[in-house]
């Protein structure tokens, strides 16, 4: 039996539902979130408000996107780079040394740390393996393949 | 093994989920009061430097920034517990205010230009003394946190105490 269409919906599922828990819990309360990301030490304060809620929209927007046909390489390929960057920004803060929220989930976030690049890699993954060619000639995901 | 291709058309659909995500943003600023410029402060003493933005909201500190801040000489530690409670024990250098005075005690705190930062305590999470009086805190400081954890993590983390009167304020 071709699991391939039950693992690519099990990963869109996934990745849909982080980015929107993300980005909803962020949107009640984005002062917060701005703290958080003041916290990597990699950012002046001046572009914090305009980067913060363009984050936010932008896990919101693939939550979604993730979903519709068109827009479902697209969100992937941003899914997989938004990973790899969230790696890139906890591997920093752990090799300053510094001892902060990673700022995924609002309140709710975990502390940085190896557990958090496991997590995210785990999504990284997830993300590379819907824009994986196929074994067919197709090479894009749509709806009708699952 | 094929590796994933970043196509042309991939490209194109990146570019235009980044343009309606800007627009997104765009309106959002538009239509909440959520400022597009943050103001912002920076602590310096000594070696210690903290760059604080100013919410205009009474925010959560955990411990590392509890301990962090508590630190600094612009910071006003305050405890809301009752004054038995604070007698008993509190964390040093920290004023008492018990929640049920807050209201009378604010035109005192604005007396104190000196403070930039004000950060509330009380008994740990199940109480929120310390988050109500930081809300009225807000309107006299320029950055106001409550440490959520309160008393309870202090003393958990083997933390020294003071006992007795303490500052007043």
């Amino acid at each position: 039996m071709n699991k391939q269409p039950i693992l690519k919906l099990a990963c869109m599922l996934l990745l849909s539902v982080v980015f929107l828990i993300s980005g909803f819990s962020k949107l009640a309360d984005p002062h917060l979130f701005v703290r958080d990301i003041m916290n990597y030490k990699l950012f002046p304060p001046q572009p914090l408000h305009i980067l913060a809620i363009w984050l936010i929209m932008l896990e919101l927007f693939i939550g979604f996107g993730l979903w519709i046909p068109f827009l479902q390489r697209g969100s992937a390929w941003i899914s997989a780079g938004l990973m790899a960057f969230f790696i890139l920004m906890v591997a920093i803060a752990m090799a300053r040394g510094l001892d902060i929220s990673c700022g995924c989930f609002g309140q709710g976030s975990q502390k940085v740390g190896w557990k958090k690049i496991l997590e995210n890699t785990g999504l990284l993954i997830a993300a590379l393996y819907l824009l994986w060619p196929r074994t067919s000639e197709k090479s894009s995901v749509t709806s009708s393949d699952l | 093994m094929r590796l994933p291709e970043l196509t042309r058309k991939d490209i194109r659909d990146i570019l235009i989920i980044f343009a309606a995500v800007t627009l997104l943003t765009v309106l959002h600023f538009v239509i909440t009061d959520f400022p597009v410029f943050p103001e912002w402060f920076d602590i310096v003493e000594g070696d210690t430097s903290y760059t604080v933005v100013i919410s205009g909201a009474a925010q959560p500190a955990d411990y590392e920034t509890f301990q962090r801040l508590a630190e600094m000489d612009s910071t006003l530690l305050v405890d809301t517990r009752s004054r038995e409670m604070y007698r008993k024990g509190h964390i040093p250098g920290a004023v008492n205010v018990p929640y049920d005075e807050g209201d009378a005690s604010l035109s005192r705190f604005e007396l104190r230009g000196d403070i930039r930062l004000a950060i509330t305590y009380c008994d740990g999470a199940d109480c929120m003394s310390s988050v109500d009086l930081a809300e009225k805190l807000v309107f006299v400081f320029p950055e106001v946190y409550y440490f959520f954890g309160g008393w309870k993590v202090w003393i958990d983390k083997g933390n020294p105490v003071e006992v007795g009167e303490g500052k007043v304020f």
